[in-house]
Formats: C-alpha cells, sequence, structure tokens
C-alpha cells in the first residue's frame, strides 16, 4: 500500500487517481468498488494458474485470460445490480469506471509475473485498492492547497501545478520502495 | 455551415483541451512506455487506430444501447485492436515486448477511449465523431513522441537507440516521476500558447475543480442515504435533494406552530411564555423565615427581662 502504492511507484492508476481527486465526495463509493474488482480479479486468475493449459501459454494469451475474467466478473456484478432493481444510475455508473481501470488489469499481471501464491495475491489486491484511496486523498489535499494559493503564475494554475505535485509524491513513494 | 462549425470547434478543442495535459485522461501508457522514441511511437499509432475504431462502432451502431453495456464493448473493441499488434512484437522482437513489459496489454484499457466516446461519438454523427478522434489521437501522439524523445535523450543518453554522448544521465526521467514532470510542464507551456493565440477559449474546461472543498464526510453519508430515482429523464445530485427534504420539514415543524398558535386562542389559554415570572425565590422565603425567628426570640427576651424586671422591680 505504502511501500509499493501501485499508482505512484509504477503508474497504473494515475488519471482515474487524478480526475477523481476533484470530485472528493464520489471517492468512497469508487474506492469500495476498485477493491472488490481488484481482489476478485486477482483471486480468480490465481485459481486459473494452476491449470498447467494455461500455466503454459504465452504473455498475450495471459493478457486475453485477464480480460476475460474482468469481463465475465463486470457482466455478473451488473446482473446482480439489476436484478436488485433499486441502484440510482450513479453507482452504475461508478461501477463502470472502477472495473475498467488499468489498475485492475494490472493486478493480476504482477502477481502472475512475481507468482505470488493464493493469499499473497489477494492481500495484494486488496492493497491495490487500500492505496488508491491514499493517492487520491493525497492529491485532493494538495490540489486544495494549490487551489488557495494565489501567487501561483497563471499558466500555471490547476492541471501543471497538478501534475508537477503527483510527480514529487511519486518520486517520495519509489525512494519508499528502493527503485531509484 | 453547421459541419464547419463544429469542425472547428472539435479541432480547436483538440488543441485546447488536450487530453494529456490540460484533462488528465490516458496518462498511464504514457507515463510508464513512453521512455524510448520506438515505444512511445507505437504508443501513439496505437491509440489513434484505437479511438478511431472505437468512436466509429459508437457512433454507427451503439448510439441505443444501454450505458453500462457499452463500456465492455470499448473494452473488446481495445482488445481486438492490441492483441495482434502484441502478438506480432511478441513474435518479432523480444527486446521491445521487455521494455513494454506488463503494459501492452493494458493499452486496451484506456480512459481516454471511454471518455470522448461517450462526450462526442454517442451524441454526434460518424463524421465529426471521425474528426473528434482524428485530433485528439494526433494531439496524444505528438505529445507522446515528444515525452518519449526527450525521456531517452536525458534518461538513456541515446536517440532511436543510437548512443549520443551526453556527459550526464539523469535516470530518474525513465521512472514515472519524469514523465509526469515533464507533462506538467508541457502543460503549463501549452497554456501560455493558448492564452496567446487563443484568447477567448477557457484551458480550464476539462478540468472540473469546482468541487474540491467538499469533504470526505459528505461521501459516507451519500453511501448510507437512500438512493434516488431519476425525475424527469434527469439525476438530481443528492446534496439538493437533501436541502429540499429540509426544507419540507421546516415547513412542516412551521405549519405545526401555526396551528398550535389558533388553537389556544381559540380556547383563550395563555400561552406559557405570556405568564409573569416571579420575583421571589426559594431563598427569599428563607430570609423571611429567618426574621420570623428573630422577632420572636427578641419578643421571648423582652418577656424574660420583664418578668426579671418585675420579680426585682418591687421596690
Amino acid at each position: 500500500m505504502i511501500i509499493q502504492n501501485l499508482i505512484f511507484s509504477g503508474g497504473y492508476g494515475i488519471s482515474e487517481a487524478v480526475r477523481m481527486s476533484a470530485k472528493p465526495r464520489q471517492l468512497l463509493p469508487l474506492a469500495v468498488f476498485i477493491t472488490y474488482f481488484t481482489t476478485i480479479v486477482s483471486a480468480i486468475c490465481v485459481f486459473l494458474e494452476k491449470i498447467p493449459f494455461i500455466h503454459k501459454s504465452s504473455e498475450p494469451a495471459h493478457g486475453l485470460i485477464f480480460a476475460l475474467v474482468l469481463l465475465t466478473v463486470y457482466a455478473i456484478t451488473m446482473l446482480f445490480v439489476l436484478l436488485h432493481g433499486k441502484t440510482s444510475p450513479r453507482t452504475i455508473r461508478r461501477i463502470g469506471i472502477a472495473a475498467f481501470n488499468t489498475l485492475v488489469m494490472a493486478v493480476p499481471f504482477i502477481n502472475y509475473k512475481s507468482a505470488f501464491s493464493v493469499l499473497e495475491s489477494i492481500a495484494s489486491g486488496i492493497g491495490a485498492g487500500l492505496a488508491f484511496v491514499i493517492a487520491v486523498v493525497l492529491i485532493n489535499e494538495g490540489l486544495k492547497r494549490l487551489d488557495m494559493n494565489a501567487s501561483i503564475p497563471k499558466p500555471f494554475k490547476g492541471t501543471p501545478a497538478l501534475l508537477i505535485y503527483t510527480a514529487i509524491l511519486s518520486l517520495a513513494f519509489s525512494g519508499f520502495a528502493a527503485n531509484v | 455551415m453547421k459541419n464547419k462549425a463544429t469542425n472547428q470547434n472539435i479541432r480547436r478543442n483538440a488543441i485546447t483541451i488536450n487530453p494529456l495535459l490540460l484533462e488528465a485522461v490516458g496518462l498511464c501508457p504514457v507515463v510508464a512506455i513512453a521512455t524510448t522514441l520506438k515505444s512511445s511511437a507505437i504508443l501513439a499509432v496505437i491509440t489513434l487506430i484505437q479511438l478511431i475504431v472505437s468512436e466509429l462502432f459508437t457512433s454507427l451502431f451503439l448510439k441505443k444501447i444501454r450505458r453500462y453495456w457499452r463500456v465492455p464493448i470499448y473494452f473488446i473493441l481495445g482488445i481486438v485492436v492490441v492483441f495482434p499488434f502484441a502478438l506480432i512484437i511478441y513474435k518479432s522482437n523480444a527486446e521491445i515486448y521487455n521494455q513494454f513489459g506488463i503494459f501492452l496489454p493494458l493499452m486496451a484499457i484506456n480512459s481516454l477511449i471511454a471518455l470522448h466516446c461517450e462526450r462526442v461519438a454517442v451524441k454526434n454523427n460518424p463524421r465529426d465523431s471521425f474528426n473528434d478522434a482524428l485530433f485528439v489521437g494526433l494531439g496524444y501522439g505528438v505529445i507522446a513522441i515528444v515525452v518519449g524523445i526527450i525521456r531517452e535523450v536525458l534518461g538513456n543518453g541515446s536517440f532511436a537507440g543510437i548512443e549520443l554522448k551526453m556527459p550526464l544521465k539523469f535516470s530518474t526521467m525513465l521512472l514515472p516521476f519524469g514523465g509526469i514532470m515533464l507533462l506538467g510542464f508541457m502543460a503549463a507551456g501549452l497554456k501560455t500558447i493558448i492564452y496567446k493565440y487563443f484568447p477567448n477559449e477557457n484551458p480550464d474546461k476539462g478540468f472540473d475543480t469546482s468541487e474540491i472543498h467538499r469533504s470526505l464526510r459528505g461521501s459516507i453519508r451519500e453511501m448510507m442515504a437512500d438512493d434516488f430515482e431519476i425525475e424527469n429523464g434527469e439525476d438530481i445530485s443528492l446534496a439538493e435533494q437533501i436541502k429540499e427534504k429540509e426544507v419540507k420539514v421546516k415547513e412542516k415543524k412551521e405549519k405545526k406552530k401555526e396551528t398550535k398558535k389558533k388553537k389556544r386562542q381559540e380556547k383563550e389559554i395563555p400561552s406559557t411564555r405570556t405568564r409573569p415570572v416571579e420575583d421571589r425565590t426559594y431563598l427569599d422565603d428563607f430570609f423571611d423565615m429567618l426574621e420570623e425567628l428573630e422577632n420572636t426570640k427578641t419578643e421571648t427576651k423582652e418577656n424574660a427581662d420583664m418578668q426579671e424586671h418585675g420579680k426585682e422591680g418591687d421596690d
């Protein structure tokens, strides 16, 4: 979560994090859905790895399999949600944003490359979701202070200052992971 | 005439609201992959093809489908476009594939495509959406290539594989840190250009910062609150609905007060507030009691003296 924050040290979910930091009231539902997707997808992919047919296939084939898993998980959740009937369209939109995310796709790949066991992969999935929360909270705090500061020159207001701030944060987190 | 105006608008939007720099969309591949010229060129080409294919497909076939089934279709289209490229690269060149690492299949998911398809392709005809895809893809690609060149020259000391004799090598440029930093400064440069040459355009359109100062506590309450249905085809925000509820509750309370007042006036019951407050308290009663005791004591003393004097006063 902190030491190997996927968003900052690997750059896996930056665009979602930056866009969501401008709308903090949507943070918690999104974070819940993202953790849900990452854990389930990583768990299913780890179980599928044990089948020798899949284990021996090449890397692009692995990519296809992970994508198919994600699609089926999304379809099943949407069926449950639609059958429940009382959900607002906002939650449905959030499920869509949370499911199709570079962060959600990256977790099973990392598990595959590092050869994690079942428990470790589930933990990495939960950690990815929590890392998203930490990232968005930090960027939101920075955005608030940048917004209140009036002495920023005009061309740097808005996204440029925000991007430079996230760059410094990512440097800090990659320093934690000793990747420099 | 309409087509010309919309075309100009779309072209301007691709430059003035550049997706990478001013909207912060589609950052993931650029930040991680665009470390060399070759890889950034491949990235630019693939995203351009992906954008055009998905926008044309949505504007032709997917307008009437619900939103939550459209999103996985973008994903499927992305896989269909990216997977052949991935296979070709995997079989021909192992070096570039290792450079890409995880990100080659991850290019299938790009928030850029979903955003632009939902914003433009669903509402416009195929020609306008093709123009939008072309210009946005070009804007994305140009910046990706520039970032790739700079990161390669400063980070590796090479240009398209050819080694240049640079005195210094900044290896941190190859990390995501370098990519985001470069993008930030390029965004500032783009903003100066916009302020100079397009003074009527507002470059902050794409990134809405009006809701920053809302607290995170509100989101917990929203998760627990009831889900509201759509009214008149519009989605009313939760804050407004809560306000409407509070206003209604206040009106109900005021009505109750008015009815109570009317009833009291009819029955001529004095309201509790108009009764005069007593000035006396329990302390005043206590002091009265003490005075009475003192008076009685003095009386008994006088009686006692009178008796004594009476006894002695026989002379």
